[in-house]
């Protein structure tokens, strides 16, 4: 160590340049930083509610909705007044381009129809078709919306005296503030004392989700400004004050950069751990200043006609090698500790633990390099610094009490910390799991109070779905299904927190008595399926095409049934859930699939997640605390009493949230880790610096352990304080619980751990001698299992025909027609590969190619050799591609002389370096994927179908690197024109275009798109792929696949 | 700076420029020119100099003419002056100027050509053929490579090729090796340098490939001769001694994973090991596995294994020079022990459509920290200039392999104009 800081301190310079060219670097990868701000993406997306509740957004719409409560002040809504207003909002946000507007629906909305018999059969017509203002009108109203009971609470409550709007929206560039916007904008010219209007659903929530996010922006200056006091207040020097701070914040920048540059996604649940870093940073820089000041000091004693700086430089060099392997020690487990959570399915914990470990690793690097680097540069302190430095103060008090706790009234603590701790952590049997996304808002924002309402009035604003999925077309006009999904419905109204459900049974009910002269019995589903069928057929020659959109399908093959309740506790919706799922069990017709999901079961869905791996996740952190501490100390004695504080963390901080009613979600699961990887430093430093006193000073214990008290026992106040100091600042997030909790339970956790390890930890030590402490002092630590767990932590960073035949045609049908539409017995062609970036850079690579179908199958060979840039010039590539199994890939660098084998690829690695991936340039296996034709539409002049792919399971997914592909598929040529394929988190990764599409073999029909271009939307970057001289079936030979060819210059 | 190197980096820049221009454009597909000019600067150079801080100015050149009558041609050479700041010295070769002609199932190559052989990476035993200038100061090792005038012919069925080679020049290598006070060091040629030859039969392609070879000739590490002893002090002189190398390697991939493999039977002409100052016989052995760990991020480890014949202690020899010979022998050829294991790591990072490549590559003997690091950092800035930067870290105590050349640790920096 003492070798590598002279190093660092002679090249002093060159670390702090590099230091700025590698923070510049980083902060460049902020632009590949994706941030998420639909907290539903960072569900885990292979739940089976998530993914059936992706299904129905995808088909039945009703993702991001704003419900609009209009209450009469005086009376029922049955005024002319009123109406009229519902009617104008209806109309501004129809015409917002925003809107979607099939989707909108209140009592003027197009959408809402008044199904009647009259003496001719049924007949349909808008349920408010003009305003009324006579009681005749009003009456005719009434009555309309009386005999459709599927409106019944929906559009207006039992009392009459609420009607609502519920809108759906789409994803505008503004974000969900600017749809409430939006939405504000409609209402704002209705309001007047005759009505009252309470605004809710996601959007609104999201919209305020993305308010309170953007509070970091306060928060973030805020707590650096708390830490830098607690620093200021610790060392009292401007130099100790600003050296942490500017460490902290590289460290910060350097975890965003890195965050960039694995392509991680940021989301909003993690807006608050750049504090976390930052604290972290700071407490570790603290440690190192405190002992440089130490060193300094001592130094100055023995010498002090020594010139300053000389003295300062061998401070330096003599605080960090005694520090300094502490220091990889403690942030290793910490680091460790939140790379570990990198297995977790939910993508925000995964991307804290990510961010965090970075930060940590990063911290280290810095505390190792720039802090000694930037430290000589600077002045050395004067002596005024340094008695400033170290006067006992407040701090050097509360070390002395904790001292004489620890050595001389061990039964006190044991007592005092032990019961309070048992105590506390019975609390525990009262912790909830609950993700109520409503409870990350405070009961007391307008937003709530406005649901809260809402949710008494009417049919309630918490909906889930049940998805009926049939086998075929028209699966869903069958009586049995019909029945079934009359019965499931009735089902979920028994319980006493369901408000209402609605499907495409209610209407079909409702058709069935209209035809049947509005008598009462027959409000049923009808008998046959013809009769269901004549009815719908009936209905559309007054309704409007999507009039059932949101219920049903176009194919009649997969209806939802929408189901309203009061409470959005994800609890309650997984009995409810459960319920459905038993009843569908015994009931479903064959044939039928039903699935929940969606809404409040989003919630559900992290629940069963986190309930499966909160254990695991403390555990695993606790685990690997425990090995490398019992590694680095030879004993699995240190392991053990290095866990004590975390225990008691984890335990008090449950035991507080049971008994305070915290529930346990996302925002609140984050803390134990944080607790536990941050915790493990106090324990590291303590018994590290213990060993250490013992050693220089074996003749007095009680003098050495009172030294170690005074400097690692008062860095771990510091360092405990500066994190609870800055978390704590997001208790003032007013009104957002999530900031509130996390404040208040990080400042908690880092009382609690640090308070138990200058207590019950040293007493502990105290009374049972561990070797490690005094017998093996002058072992020195082992430090090579630090450098296998970087190692570790690294790995783990690793450880993805013709239109005619349309209606004949199923989707895995065109989709196998489009995988071999360009696939020619064989071909030349000369390419051109640009790659532009961001900001307009262009690079180019030129190749010539060859390519031949292997015989018998649809796998090809290709042979491909660069042309420029120079750099790669006379570059070959030969890749022969096998359905079912690893292609084989060979390449020979004309720098190296010979062929070399290539591990075969995923398909997910860029091709060549382009945005074009393996997969991509290959294709992807039809057989891999489901098909669904979503819907027909032009594009650039060409009839096409919309096919969306979904992988058939998680390692065609990961293989692939997409969740999703859809693709446009030229009806003539099979050739995808368009294509969007969406990264694992759902995301939308890459656009591809392909134009200038060319018939190359008439006689076998292939095709070939002159033009090709691909778009990473994430990074900005595209790459264009033009084929030039493209010629098709010219009889290329077969051993031109062959390493000859490759070797040849 | 050296007016030779200005004059050959401005004749290379002027023909870069005129090459990309667009009436010239015929001139340049006709000759296939393509190159680079090189700028870097060395934190310490090979020589054991005690300077500090070297700037190092290349020209690089190659040609393919396009194939006339079916003769293809190459030219590939360089001039390089390796400190341009304090000297005027520069060097320069032409590494490779050679035809090949193919016919039938026959390809035949004459002149002087690099030819490499071994499927292992970086490390491979069976790599006798061409030879390097270690002392050369570039960022890829694989330019320190040169050629040696080669008639090659290859027969090829399918996927298996049959080579046939004859290396009748001899060109030595250049070691870093340092000075040791009273002691001269020359460099003695073999005397038969024509005796050179080797076969292989190679499959590429399937599932699975190998080769099978068998090579007679020189040494490219060398023995050492004395000369003379007296007061004037040591001569001493690198002889380069004959040896028939047996060969074979595999490369195949499965379920993703990469298995490379290459071993080689060393025979020395002292073959029952009595000569200290000749090299023994020996057995080297390199196993390795490939795996893209997620995306554009490639690792390579491979463990390491060699086996000396008749392996003989020098510190046993009673005769203080010849102890002293043979030590530094057994260093320069690394057989510092009867069993040697060892392993080497590569890891490879491509970010920004390969715009940034990240490389770390590690060799160590496992012993007595004997090991090479070797990181870098690649930044094309553009298609025509590119930034390297890097450093070869040598440790180890000073009887190791690399622990002798730690005084050669460097790092280094370098801008390139491609075209």
């Amino acid at each position: 160590m003492r070798g590598y800081i002279n190093w660092i301190i002679s090249h002093r310079k060159a670390v702090v340049i590099l230091t700025a060219l590698i923070t510049i670097a980083l902060l460049s990868q902020l632009r590949s930083l994706s941030i998420i701000l639909d907290p539903d993406n960072t569900l885990p997306q292979t739940h089976p509610y998530i993914m059936t509740g992706n299904f129905i957004e995808k088909t039945f719409g009703n993702k991001f909705t704003v419900v609009i409560g209009i209450s009469a002040t005086n009376g029922t809504v049955f005024q002319t007044p009123i109406l009229e207003k519902v009617q104008r909002i209806t109309t501004r946000i129809q015409n917002s381009s925003a809107s979607v507007k099939s989707n909108i629906i209140s009592l003027s909305a197009r959408k809402a129809k008044n199904i009647e018999g009259t003496e001719e059969g049924m007949q349909v017509k808008p349920l408010m078709e003009k305003i009324p203002s006579t009681p005749e009108e009003f009456a005719a109203l009434k009555k309309g919306i009386d005999s459709n009971p599927a409106y019944e609470n929906l559009l207006i409550s039992k009392d009459e005296k609420t009607t609502q709007i519920v809108a759906e929206f789409k994803k505008i560039p503004g974000g969900f503030k600017a749809i409430r916007a939006i939405v504000e904008d409609a209402v704002a010219p209705e309001k007047d004392a005759s009505v009252e209007f309470n605004i809710t659903g996601i959007t609104i929530y999201l919209a305020i989700l993305e308010e309170f996010s953007g509070r970091m922006g306060f928060l973030f200056p805020l707590a650096l400004l708390i830490i830098g006091l607690i620093h200021y207040e610790a060392f009292r020097t401007v130099q100790a004050l600003i050296l942490p701070l500017v460490t902290a914040l590289l460290a910060v920048a350097w975890a965003l950069g890195i965050l960039g540059l694995m392509k991680e996604p940021f989301d909003v649940f993690n807006t608050s751990t750049p504090i976390l870093i930052l604290a972290i940073a700071a407490g570790h820089a603290v440690q190192i200043l405190k002992r440089y000041y130490e060193e300094y000091a001592h130094l100055r004693t023995l010498d002090s006609k020594q010139d300053r700086q000389s003295t300062s430089e061998l401070a330096v060099l003599n605080s960090l090698t005694k520090v300094g392997p502490v220091m990889v020690v403690a942030c290793t487990v910490a680091a460790l500790g939140f790379f570990s959570l990198m297995i977790f399915e939910i993508k925000s914990i995964r991307t804290f633990g990510i961010f965090t470990g970075a930060g940590v690793l990063s911290a280290l690097v810095l505390e190792l390099t720039f802090i000694p680097a930037l430290r000589v540069m600077l002045p050395a302190p004067g002596d005024k610094e340094i008695l400033r430095e170290s006067a006992a103060g407040f701090w050097d008090k509360v070390t002395g009490l904790f001292f004489r706790l620890a050595t001389e009234k061990r039964k006190a603590v044991y007592w005092t910390v032990g019961v309070l701790v048992a105590v506390l952590s019975l609390g525990g049997y009262w912790l909830k799991i609950d993700n109520s996304q409503k409870s990350y808002f405070s009961k007391s924002l307008p937003a709530r109070i406005s649901d809260d309402k809402l949710n008494s009035t009417m049919a309630g604003t918490n909906p889930f779905y049940v998805l009926i999925k049939g086998k075929g077309e028209d699966a869903i006009k069958q009586p049995e299904v019909l029945n079934f999904m009359d019965g499931l419905q009735n089902e979920i109204m028994k319980n006493p927190l369901a408000g209402k459900t609605v499907s495409i049974v209610d209407f079909l009910k409702k058709m069935n008595q209209s035809m049947n002269a509005d008598k009462k019995e027959f409000y049923k589903v009808p008998e046959s399926q013809d009769l269901v069928a004549q009815y719908l057929l009936l209905y559309s020659n007054s309704g409007e095409p999507g009039d059932f959109d949101s219920y049903v399908d176009y194919n009649y093959q997969n209806a939802v049934v929408t189901a309203f309740t009061k409470s959005d506790s994800s609890v309650f919706t997984q009995n409810i859930a459960s319920d459905v799922m038993k009843y569908a069990k015994d009931h479903a017709p064959a044939g039928i699939e039903v699935t929940v999901g969606g809404g409040t079961l989003g919630g559900v869905a992290l629940n069963e997640i986190m309930i499966h791996e909160k254990v695991l996740n403390i555990l695993q952190i606790m685990l690997a605390v425990f090995i490398v501490s019992s590694l680095v100390f030879r004993s699995m004695a240190a392991g053990l009493l290095i866990l004590v504080p975390l225990v008691a963390a984890v335990l008090v901080n449950f035991g507080v949230m049971g008994i305070l009613g915290i529930p346990l979600q996302i925002a609140t699961a984050l803390v134990s880790a944080m607790a536990v990887g941050i915790g493990a430093d106090y324990g590291i430093y303590m018994s590290y610096r213990l060993r250490e006193e013992l050693k220089a000073d074996p003749t007095n214990e009680k003098r050495a352990i009172e030294k170690a008290f005074k400097s690692a026992g008062k860095a771990t106040i510091f360092v405990s304080t500066a994190v609870a100091g800055g978390f704590g600042v997001l208790m003032l997030s007013y009104g957002f619980m999530v900031h509130i909790w996390m404040g208040f339970l990080i400042a908690l956790a880092m009382l609690v751990s640090s308070v138990t390890a200058l207590t019950l930890f040293p007493a502990l030590i105290f009374s049972f001698k561990p070797k490690f402490i005094f017998q093996e002092r002058n072992q020195s630590m082992n430090f090579k299992p630090v450098i296998v767990s970087l190692f570790a932590a690294a790995l783990i960073a690793t450880q993805f025909p013709h239109y005619l035949h349309a209606e004949t045609l199923s989707a895995e049908e065109v989709s196998k027609k489009s995988f071999v539409a360009s696939k020619v017995s064989d071909s030349t062609s000369d390419s051109t590969f640009r790659l532009i970036n961001g900001s307009g850079q262009e690079r180019v690579r030129e190749t010539t190619g060859q390519s031949k179908l292997i015989k018998g199958t649809t796998d090809n060979m290709r042979l491909v050799t660069f042309l420029s840039p120079s750099d790669v010039k006379g570059t070959k590539t030969l890749l022969v591609e096998h359905s079912g199994k690893d292609d084989d890939m060979w390449i020979y660098l004309p720098a190296m002389k010979k062929v070399r084998r290539l591990v075969s690829s995923n398909k997910k690695d860029s091709f060549v370096g382009t945005d074009f991936s393996y997969g991509d340039v290959i294709g992807h296996r039809t057989e891999d994927w489901n098909h669904k034709i979503l819907k027909e539409e032009k594009v650039d002049g060409k009839d096409c179908w919309v096919i969306e792919a979904l992988p058939k399971n998680k390692d065609v997914s990961e293989n692939s690197g997409y969740s999703k592909r859809l693709g446009w598929i030229d009806k003539e040529s099979f050739i995808a024109i368009r294509g969007e394929n969406f990264d694992l988190s759902g995301q939308l990764l890459k656009k591809f275009t392909a134009k200038n599409v060319q018939k190359v073999d008439a006689a076998n029909n292939k095709w070939q798109a002159m033009t090709l271009e691909a778009e990473n939307v994430q990074t900005n970057h595209r790459t264009i792929l033009e084929f030039k001289n493209f010629k098709a079936n010219v009889g290329v030979k077969d051993d031109l696949f062959t390493s000859r060819s490759l070797e040849k210059q | 700076m050296n007016s030779k190197i200005k004059m050959t980096l401005l004749v290379l820049l002027a023909l870069a420029l005129t090459t990309n221009a667009q009436e010239t454009e015929s001139l340049k597909d006709v000759l296939g020119i393509s190159g680079s000019a090189r700028l870097g600067q060395w934190e310490r150079n090979k020589s054991y100099l005690d300077g500090r801080g070297y700037t190092v100015g290349a020209g690089w050149l190659t040609l393919r003419p396009k194939e006339y009558l079916g003769f293809k041609a190459y030219v590939d050479g360089f001039v390089q002056g390796s400190d341009l700041s304090r000297s005027n010295y520069s060097e320069g070769d032409l590494r490779e100027f050679y035809i090949e002609k193919s016919i039938g199932a026959w390809d035949l190559k004459v002149g002087r050509a690099i030819t490499v052989w071994g499927r292992a990476d970086k490390v491979n035993p069976t790599d006798n053929l061409s030879v390097r200038n270690y002392r050369m100061l570039v960022v890829d090792d694989e330019d320190q490579r040169s050629g040696v005038f080669t008639s090659q012919l290859v027969f090829n069925i399918e996927n298996v090729r049959v080579t046939a080679i004859w290396l009748p020049e001899w060109r030595s290598p250049i070691f870093p090796i340092p000075p040791l006070k009273g002691i001269t060091l020359g460099d003695e040629r073999p005397e038969h340098s024509t005796d050179q030859a080797g076969l292989k039969i190679d499959q590429t392609g399937s599932s699975l490939d190998w080769s099978v070879s068998y090579f007679h000739g020189f040494n490219k590490s060398p023995d050492l001769k004395l000369i003379s002893a007296g007061p004037q002090g040591v001569m001493l002189a690198l002889t380069y001694g004959l040896i028939d190398v047996y060969g074979f390697d595999f490369a195949s991939s499965i379920g993703g994973v990469g298995l490379r493999g290459e071993v080689a039977y060393t025979k020395t002409k002292d073959s029952d090991g009595r000569d200290p100052l000749v090299q023994n016989s020996n057995v080297s052995a390199v196993f390795g596995v490939e795996r893209n760990l997620f995306e554009n991020f490639n690792l390579n480890v491979q463990v390491l294994y060699k086996k000396i014949d008749d392996y003989q202690d020098p510190l046993q020899l009673t005769d203080a020079n010849t102890r002293l010979l043979s030590q530094q022998l057994n260093l320069n050829a690394n057989q510092l022990q009867e069993q040697q294991t060892g392993v080497s790591a590569r890891a490879s990072y491509k970010l920004w459509n390969d715009a940034l490549e990240l490389e770390i590559a590690y060799v160590s003997w496992l012993k007595k920290s004997d090991s090479l690091i070797r990181p870098k950092v690649s930044y094309a800035l553009s298609d025509h200039f590119k930034l390297n930067v890097g450093a070869e870290v040598y440790q180890g105590e000073s009887d190791t392999f690399f622990g002798r050349l730690k005084d050669t640790s460097t790092a280094f920096s370098e801008i390139r104009y491609g075209f």
